[in-house]
């Protein structure tokens, strides 16, 4: 009788801890949601690409890698982007980058891409049709 | 062993406060400097100065500096400037540095005395405060200075 009951209280002391550890578990296994990139520019100045957007990596960004290919497909350029203001940040607000495009063919029409991995290992690619230089002042 | 249980879980990692909230960038209790539509000669000294703060820890800024010739926006202010017609760079000034502040801080008071080339482009510039805090939230300032000559 009294095996009985030890085993009964040792069964319910189990299953409260069980209960108590389950509702104790942790965020670790929550995956955060993957990067969101909004890109605003993709315009020819010059020799330069001026690229600007907006980025939200609640898994904090660790990479970023702007690439541009024509319209056939063609990867003309590839640009890492290394700046430590951009790297390691769960949020850019105002990304804004000038890669320098002098002899690599790029055109209106061309595409860029950027993508960015957060520290989870998680990926994401926005793309944007290059536009080219618009000259305000002659509308002044 | 049933209490010992349940102060267990009263301690798990949801408890721990998170950084929600982005840093602040502002000129609270100071003349901030720069602000819109400054003017500063080439060779001057622009005497930067700001208040940041944050809820838990403050981490880095940066100061970056580009030219707006081609009259583009970050849209962080209301204040529109009068500028210049626009124009291809020559000898644009870029200014890029990277400040480190000291570990525990909410409130930072920084300031830099950032001295403007002689030989650059005059011209319309962009000012750009990019404040992150410990968590990795960052909040951008972002000013319209104009360099004469």
């Amino acid at each position: 009788m009294k095996k009985t009951i030890n085993t009964s209280l040792m069964m319910a002391l189990l299953t409260v801890f069980t209960l108590c550890f389950t509702a104790c578990s942790n965020d670790d296994d929550d995956k955060q949601p993957t990067p969101q990139i909004t890109l605003h520019e993709a315009n020819i100045e010059g020799d330069i690409l001026c690229v600007q957007a907006d980025v939200v990596a609640k898994g904090r960004t660790a990479a970023i890698l702007l690439s541009i290919a024509g319209q056939e497909g063609t990867v003309k350029l590839t640009y890492p982007v290394t700046d430590s203001k951009y790297i390691g940040v769960l949020n850019i607000d105002g990304f804004h980058v000038h890669v320098d495009i002098a002899n690599k063919n790029v055109e209106e029409g061309d595409l860029l891409k950027m993508t960015v991995t957060d520290a989870e290992g998680q990926t994401a690619t926005a793309q944007k049709s290059i536009t080219a230089e618009e000259d305000d002042d002659e509308e002044e | 062993m049933l209490l010992c249980a349940l102060c267990a879980c009263s301690s798990n990692d949801d408890d721990e406060q998170k950084d929600m909230r982005q840093p602040v960038i502002s000129d609270q209790g100071i003349t901030a400097n720069p602000i819109d539509c400054q003017q500063y000669h080439r060779g001057d000294v622009i005497p930067f100065h700001y208040v940041m703060t944050d809820d838990q820890e403050l981490g880095a800024y940066n100061i970056e500096i580009h030219n707006n010739f081609d009259h583009h926006t970050h849209s962080t202010t209301a204040t529109e400037c009068q500028m210049d017609a626009q124009k291809q760079p020559q000898n644009p000034w870029v200014y890029n540095h990277d400040f480190t502040i000291p570990a525990g801080q909410r409130q930072y008071d920084a300031r830099h005395d950032i001295e403007i080339p002689a030989d650059i482009d005059p011209g319309d510039y962009h000012f750009m405060v990019r404040l992150t805090d410990r968590a990795g939230w960052q909040q951008l300032h972002a000013v319209e200075i104009k360099i004469i000559e």
